[in-house]
């Protein structure tokens, strides 16, 4: 009896092991195949003509939507940022969902509003809407005013209100770059069949803002935030781009992302009971059109920038990731007929078991990892070294993934310019491994235990806000 | 063993990261000195090359600066005047920089390299300082396979007309996706003179739908009258698309006889041509139209009637009199769209006109 429990438990763990060697080296793969793909960016990037695409008709026409729920503090401002983006031809579509502060009517007193009568098709079922309204100081800004209905079902609203066939949703907390949206439309002139595009998004906290763009990027102060900016970094810079030349990306971020209107509007919109709903847009986009056999891209670019904040306490960070892992497992398991099946391609075939076991199962077989190698240890079942390889295979490797995004952004956009910004994300990205990779464990847990529950609610989520800096 | 293999692995990453970190703080020492010398570079040349637009110094002075500087350099600062001045002050500049030496040895090789990015680079510089020499090197480059590169060398055609050139973009444009093709057809635009009878000749020729529509569309934004004929000869044509572009294109010129073949795709058995005649009516004002804009108020489908109400509001009094008449007439179809299109604002009719 002890001799099968103790070889069950080396035997596990050397499955955990190799578990940690194939999802890890599946990241580096997807670190080597982003390699090509921001080198080709990197060169358009450096020989593209923004001003002469300012200039053209050429560049679809694009329509901004920002949901908003209680953003009293920050709407105007915001909206101003959108309405100030250079793009030849772009709107910008508020929806106010039901705020109970003065959102309405500070967005009614800074743009001079009007009611209009409701002039759009309703598209998508929705929560009721109570008026439409234009402004008479900026000819391109919408504002929708409806009951509450969720962050999904504005962007619905949003959605079937938009005049022009590239939607691009925003958080309405989020600082786009005033070039993002020129260099976001890139895949239209490399002439891809564009269903989809994702941006880079950064993180804002302990940037210089001035007049709502972000003038200095710095690292953040606080260890929590600055932490988060290496693997941002690694999410984006080779996590999404990898997967532009291993069959598209399943993730476009709900915070910056382009989208066809007309794709957005076949499937039905958003889906207002996920609470990750721009993962479930996506994977129900791959799903549409492969049935529909339509040859389509989602590529990342990574030179358009939106600047986000991101949670600085702790008790927010965790809400944040047990959301993100509730959804993507609610996701999972309500697209499950996707998993393993090659009619929808590498879909079937790579991207969702990849998103199925590398990123769903992970933090259960991590935990388990854990709690089998010091049980080992203690019971003297495995050797010290057995244990070093364990974390070597499972934390160390991911270090130097993370330490490798550093440097990719290092030699390519070098956001941050102060050389001690640096040297802190190199010591960021080392230490991320430790201590904070098993709090996300832990959050992500949560998120197994309450999508069971069928927990349906975001959380609150608690923002410190940009204060601008004046210049110095 | 597996303690010999963590130290092997654990040294081989101390090291390899000690060789990354000392590459990377060299790299980046390098990195911002290559900056700086480029920006002094860069505001050198700028001062000469504003000079030389001043008259306050000769091509040779130029040219003379331009020895030394770093060829990207040299792209950036062209790049950035360009956009700016534009006719004879900015052919001298071309025509001191086109008989360097060093603009021979930049472009040749990259024009012909077989990496994307040279050729793309070549086709940048080729778009604001090529001449009439340039243009065999500009042809390749326009049937580059890679969209960007494409769209880069056919700007040439802002400063320098030649037909081949244009022939080979109204081919390219045939296959290229939507938004490559309206920066081909921007930049032929712009040599209008050349185009319209070779834009004409092809409409009278064109056997594939697909190419037709194209050139349709073309023909419809450069708003010449010459193409009447040339549209009119289409209207009956038997693929759908074709009979929606001409109305589309009819309706972007006013010519005599315009609002009479508009009005006669009001009758066509297709929703979509009719939806785009009644919008192509409100959008030249076609004030006699008014009786068939009435008649099309009550048509089957609701986005004729639509458009037909939105048409009569454009013709302003006269067509707000039918749209008064529809709202107290019999038929409930005009009656509702009439009603509806009157209780818009000027703006909300403009949303539907954008």
């Amino acid at each position: 009896m002890v001799d099968t429990v103790s070889g069950l438990i080396v035997t596990a763990d050397r499955t955990i092991i190799w578990y940690f060697l194939a999802v890890n080296s599946f990241y580096a793969l997807l670190l080597f195949m982003a390699v090509p793909e921001l080198w080709k960016h990197w060169k358009i990037m450096r020989n593209e003509d923004l001003r002469n695409y300012v200039g053209s008709n050429a560049l679809p026409p694009i329509s901004i939507l920002i949901p908003a729920y209680n953003m009293e503090a920050s709407i105007t401002d915001s909206v101003s940022a959108q309405l100030a983006l250079e793009y030849p031809q772009h709107e910008v579509i508020v929806v106010n969902d039901g705020s109970t502060d003065s959102t309405m009517q500070r967005l009614r007193d800074g743009f001079d509003l009007y009611e209009v009568p409701p002039a759009f098709p309703r598209h998508i079922e929705t929560r009721p809407v109570r008026a439409f309204y234009r402004s008479r100081k900026r000819p391109g800004l919408l504002v929708v005013d409806k009951e509450r209905g969720g962050k999904a079902d504005a962007l619905n609203v949003a959605l079937s209100s938009a005049r022009y066939p590239i939607v691009v949703p925003v958080d309405a907390d989020t600082i786009v770059a005033h070039d993002a949206l020129l260099r976001l439309v890139r895949p239209f002139l490399l002439g891809e069949h564009v269903a989809a595009a994702g941006g880079t998004i950064r993180v804002a906290n302990g940037c210089r803002i001035t007049s709502g763009r972000v003038s200095e990027p710095k690292l953040p102060i606080d260890y929590l935030s600055a932490i988060q900016v290496p693997e941002y970094l690694r999410a984006f810079l080779f996590g999404r781009l990898g997967w532009n030349r291993l069959g598209g990306n399943l993730i476009v971020s709900g915070a910056f992302g382009l989208f066809q209107r007309h794709y957005l509007l076949t499937i039905g919109g958003y889906a207002a009971d996920n609470v990750v709903e721009d993962l479930d847009l996506v994977v129900r986009l791959h799903r549409q059109l492969r049935l529909e056999k339509v040859p389509y891209d989602i590529p990342f670019i990574p030179d358009p920038v939106a600047w986000t904040e991101v949670p600085s306490d702790l008790r927010t960070h965790g809400r944040q990731r047990e959301r993100w892992h509730r959804g993507l497992i609610v996701t999972m398991f309500a697209h499950r007929g996707l998993l393993l099946n090659p009619k929808f391609g590498r879909i079937g075939t790579v991207i969702m078991p990849f998103f199925f076991f590398g990123e769903m199962l992970a933090p259960v077989i991590e935990l388990f990892g854990y709690i089998l190698t010091v049980l080992g240890l203690l019971l003297g079942l495995l050797s010290l070294e057995f244990a070093l390889l364990f974390l070597l295979v499972a934390l160390g490797y991911q270090m130097f993934l993370s330490i490798w995004a550093v440097i990719l952004e290092e030699t390519t956009f070098r956001m941050y310019g102060r050389f001690r910004d640096f040297m802190r994300m190199l010591v960021f990205a080392a230490l991320e491994p430790f201590g904070y990779r098993q709090i996300t464990v832990y959050w992500r847990l949560r998120g197994f235990w309450n999508a069971f529950r069928g927990l349906r609610h975001w959380g609150e989520m608690r923002r410190t806000g940009f204060s601008p800096t004046p210049d110095a | 063993m597996t303690a010999t293999l963590l130290a092997i692995v654990a040294t081989s990453q101390f090291m390899f990261f000690v060789v990354m970190f000392v590459w990377l703080a060299v790299a980046r020492i390098y990195d911002e000195r290559r900056k700086r010398r480029r920006r002094v570079e860069g505001a050198r040349l700028s001062r000469a090359l504003a000079d030389l637009l001043g008259d306050r110094s000769t091509p040779e002075q130029f040219v003379a600066e331009m020895d030394g500087c770093d060829g990207e350099v040299i792209v950036a600062v062209l790049h950035q005047y360009a956009a700016q001045i534009g006719g004879d002050p900015w052919e001298r500049v071309v025509h001191a920089v086109r008989n360097t030496a060093w603009f021979d040895r930049f472009i040749t090789p990259r024009a012909r390299s077989r990496f994307w990015w040279q050729r793309l680079v070549a086709a940048r510089l080729l778009a604001i300082a090529g001449r009439e020499q340039d243009l065999p090197l500009i042809r390749t480059l326009v049937r580059d396979r890679n969209p960007a590169i494409k769209v880069s060398a056919v700007q040439l055609l802002r400063r320098i007309r030649d037909e081949e050139v244009l022939q080979i973009v109204l081919d390219e444009a045939l296959d290229a996706k939507p938004v490559v093709r309206r920066y081909l057809f921007d930049a032929v635009v712009s040599m209008r003179r050349v185009l319209v009878p070779v834009l004409a000749a092809r409409l009278d020729a064109a056997d594939n739908v697909p190419m037709l529509r194209l050139l349709i569309t073309l023909a419809g934004e450069l708003s010449a009258v010459e193409f009447f004929k040339h549209l009119h000869a289409h209207v009956r044509h038997d693929d759908m698309e074709i009979r929606v572009a001409v109305a589309r294109a009819l309706g972007s010129y006013p010519h005599p006889r315009t609002e009479a073949v508009l009005v006669a795709l009001l009758e066509d058995g297709e929703w979509q041509v009719r939806t785009q005649a009644a919008t192509s009516l409100g959008v030249i004002r076609a004030v006699n139209s008014r009786d068939a804009l009435r008649k099309a108020l009550a048509d089957p489908n609701w986005w004729v009637r639509l458009r037909a109400a939105i048409a009569l509001r454009q013709l302003g009094w006269a067509g707000s009199q039918v749209l008064r008449a529809a709202e107290t007439g019999d038929d409930r179809f005009a009656l509702e769209m009439a009603r509806y299109v009157q209780g818009l604002t000027d703006e909300a009719v403009a949303d539907y006109l954008t």
